[in-house]
């Protein structure tokens, strides 16, 4: 009887259904539609359970024309977040934010969001006391802007009309949204606690400025770069994440620029981040994590068993300038070199451990700060400059002593230039992990 | 043979001195604080604008393209053009800095006409190379900066706090009127950097 009871109002819809047909019930809202992208509300039940929490699983369906997208929770430099407004038919209702992609614009500018299709997951709470009066019409303003090179504005109001189904209905997975929604909730950024092994810290670094984001432990899924999207921070801007994989997990290097110049840094500065293409147990996973990120002002006792050796790299930038110099013959003082032919090939050989040169550069800007970089290619450059100097003043004792004693601290300091601005940076204690 | 020498060694030279500027890489783009970067550009009147003459007065700049929604539904909505009229002392020029090569770009003739339409009657700046714009870091339209007496920027952002327009006129916190009525206090802006919102200068 009591049965009968619930079931009878439902019964009721259903039968009255086909009459109104403008309120079908179903997993899917109807489409709103303009040139650059469709939009709907769906849910992964034709009958939704009510679970004691009264929990619900919504999506806000995208599909976009070619080359047009919609922002993540961060939009980068331009455009904004899609902002929806659920009707009261919901108690609470929380859009989520699945792993975006990186847009690269006209100008240099950045944008981060989705392209092709999206749902965004919502994770809804019936208002109590939830019956099975009936679908459940669930309503959502939506104000979002979708842009290619060019942005265009929309507003909406979707619906959605949600049969539920009270204890005795039993609840029906939706055949073709229920796969749709489970996918894209499957690309919603665990946190680090989700993922066995895997820490996540980060370290300010006051020369640069610069980020450097950690996940201990992690990997690269196979066949995908890690990406990492970091919220918009009220202090800095943040530049393009140079991904960079060890023995220790996956490192982020990210320069910042300081919103408000001549302010110090705070000792401390949350940052949020979310990063991609990680390998998980079930394929690629995200994470995400907020973080209270000390400052570093100098690199001191590197925390990952860095393979990266900086100061070796910069010893074979000295001896290789070195070469280079002694084969175009500016070290040795006096003697003019031999025949014409292997002076040619002397000097050939200059230029390749020139290259060479080039190469420990290169190889050690991705170990050392920037500052730190520019400032041993300083020292090469002096170091070349007083051997050139003393090779013309080669009549003068004194001047040519103090010159050479000017090529030799220079290609002291180049290593200890390295090691002073290495980027493995200080240990920091890790905190427990909070969702954002 | 001295002189072959001296050329190879003058070639080593450059190479590092072509690597010691490379890895210093451009110039930091603007900050609040910073001296603003001094401009020359030409205006829609034909006329000629330099920062430089303003000296002593506090300027707001606005990055703007009448194509893009969000300038386009400010500039109807008078949104700056009333904050114009409202500081009068206060100079305030407009600046388009869309490619010629862009769909977006409209004549300076166009120009001046919708500025008619709409009331803006500010001086609109043509910086069709993008220079200026780099300069300041500027990403979106709209995007502003308010530039103290003194020649220092002192805000840096967006106009408002709602991008989707959405919310009534009274209910939006506006950011350079803020900004402006304490820099005439004699206080410190504060937000005084946001995030501008809108659409992607087009470069």
């Amino acid at each position: 009887m009591r049965a009968l009871k619930t079931l009878f109002p439902l019964l009721l819809a259903l039968a009255a259904m086909p009459l109104v047909p403008r309120r079908v019930a179903a997993a899917a809202g109807p489409w709103e539609s303009n040139p650059q992208s469709s939009l709907r509300l769906i849910s992964p039940w034709q009958v939704a359970p009510v679970s004691p929490d009264g929990e619900l699983r919504l999506g806000l369906h995208f599909k976009l024309a070619p080359g047009w997208h919609v922002y993540w929770k961060n939009s980068g430099d331009a455009g904004f977040p899609p902002v929806v407004v659920f009707g009261e038919t919901l108690e609470s209702a929380e859009l989520l934010w699945p792993a975006p992609e990186r847009f690269e614009l006209r100008g240099g500018l950045v944008a981060f969001g989705y392209a092709d299709e999206v749902v965004y997951p919502v994770r809804a709470k019936l208002r109590p006391p939830v019956g099975a009066a009936g679908p459940l019409r669930i309503s959502a303003d939506v104000d979002y802007l979708v842009c290619a090179d060019d942005c265009v504005p929309y507003r909406y109001t979707l619906t959605l009309d949600q049969p539920l189904g009270a204890s005795p209905v039993p609840p029906v997975p939706d055949p073709a949204t229920a796969p749709l929604v489970d996918a894209w909730w499957r690309r919603l950024p665990v946190t680090a606690a989700a993922l066995p092994g895997v820490t996540t810290d980060g370290v300010l670094e006051q020369s640069g400025p610069l980020l450097e984001v950690r996940l201990h432990g992690a990997r690269p899924a196979p066949g995908t770069a890690p990406g990492l999207f970091l919220e918009s921070h009220e202090t800095f801007d943040t530049g393009k994440p140079e991904p960079r994989v060890t023995a220790d997990g996956v490192i982020f290097r990210v320069p910042l620029k300081a919103r408000e110049s001549g302010k110090p840094f705070p000792r401390e500065s949350t940052f949020a981040w979310t990063a991609t293409g990680l390998a998980g147990a079930a394929g690629t996973v995200s994470l995400e994590a907020r973080r209270a990120v000390p400052l570093s002002a100098s690199p001191a006792a590197p925390s990952i068993p860095a393979k990266s050796a900086p100061v070796l790299i910069a010893l074979l930038a000295v001896a290789a300038t070195l070469a280079a110099l002694w084969l175009w013959g500016l070290l040795d003082a006096g003697e003019e070199p031999g025949a014409a032919g292997s002076r040619t090939r002397r000097e050939a050989l200059g230029f390749a451990a020139a290259a060479v040169v080039c190469g420990a550069l290169w190889g050690m800007s991705r170990q050392v700060s920037f500052l730190g970089l520019a400032w041993i290619e300083l020292l090469l450059l002096a170091m070349a400059l007083c051997a050139w100097l003393r090779r013309r003043m080669s009549r003068r004792r004194t001047l040519g002593f103090l010159l050479a004693l000017g090529v030799a601290a220079c290609a002291a300091a180049a290593p200890w230039l390295a090691h002073r601005n290495r980027l493995t940076l200080t240990t920091t204690p890790r905190q427990e992990d909070s969702r954002t | 043979m001295k002189t072959d020498r001296h050329s190879s060694a003058a070639a080593a030279l450059l190479l590092l001195a072509g690597l010691a500027l490379a890895s210093c890489g451009p110039a930091h783009a603007a900050a609040v604080g910073q001296a603003a970067p001094a401009f020359q550009l030409k205006g829609v009147d034909g006329k000629t604008y330099s920062l430089a003459d303003f000296k002593g007065k506090a300027v707001v700049l606005e990055w703007m393209n009448p194509h893009c929604p969000f300038s386009n539904r400010h500039a109807k909505e008078h949104t700056m053009s009333d904050l114009h009229k409202k500081y009068g002392e206060v100079v305030w020029l407009g600046i388009n800095s869309t490619n010629p090569d862009h769909d977006d770009y409209m004549t300076p003739e166009h120009s001046l006409s919708f500025n008619q339409k709409v009331g803006i009657n500010y001086p609109v700046l043509y910086d069709e190379t993008g220079k200026v714009g780099h300069a300041y870091d500027a990403r979106t339209t709209p995007h502003m900066f308010i530039i103290d007496p003194q020649g220092k920027i002192a805000y840096d952002g967006a106009i408002d706090d709602d991008p989707s327009g959405r919310k009534a006129r009274a209910e939006r916190v506006n950011y350079v009127d803020g900004g402006l009525g304490a820099e005439q206090a004699g206080k410190p802006i504060d937000p005084a950097s946001t995030k501008a919102y809108g659409c992607g200068i087009k470069y």
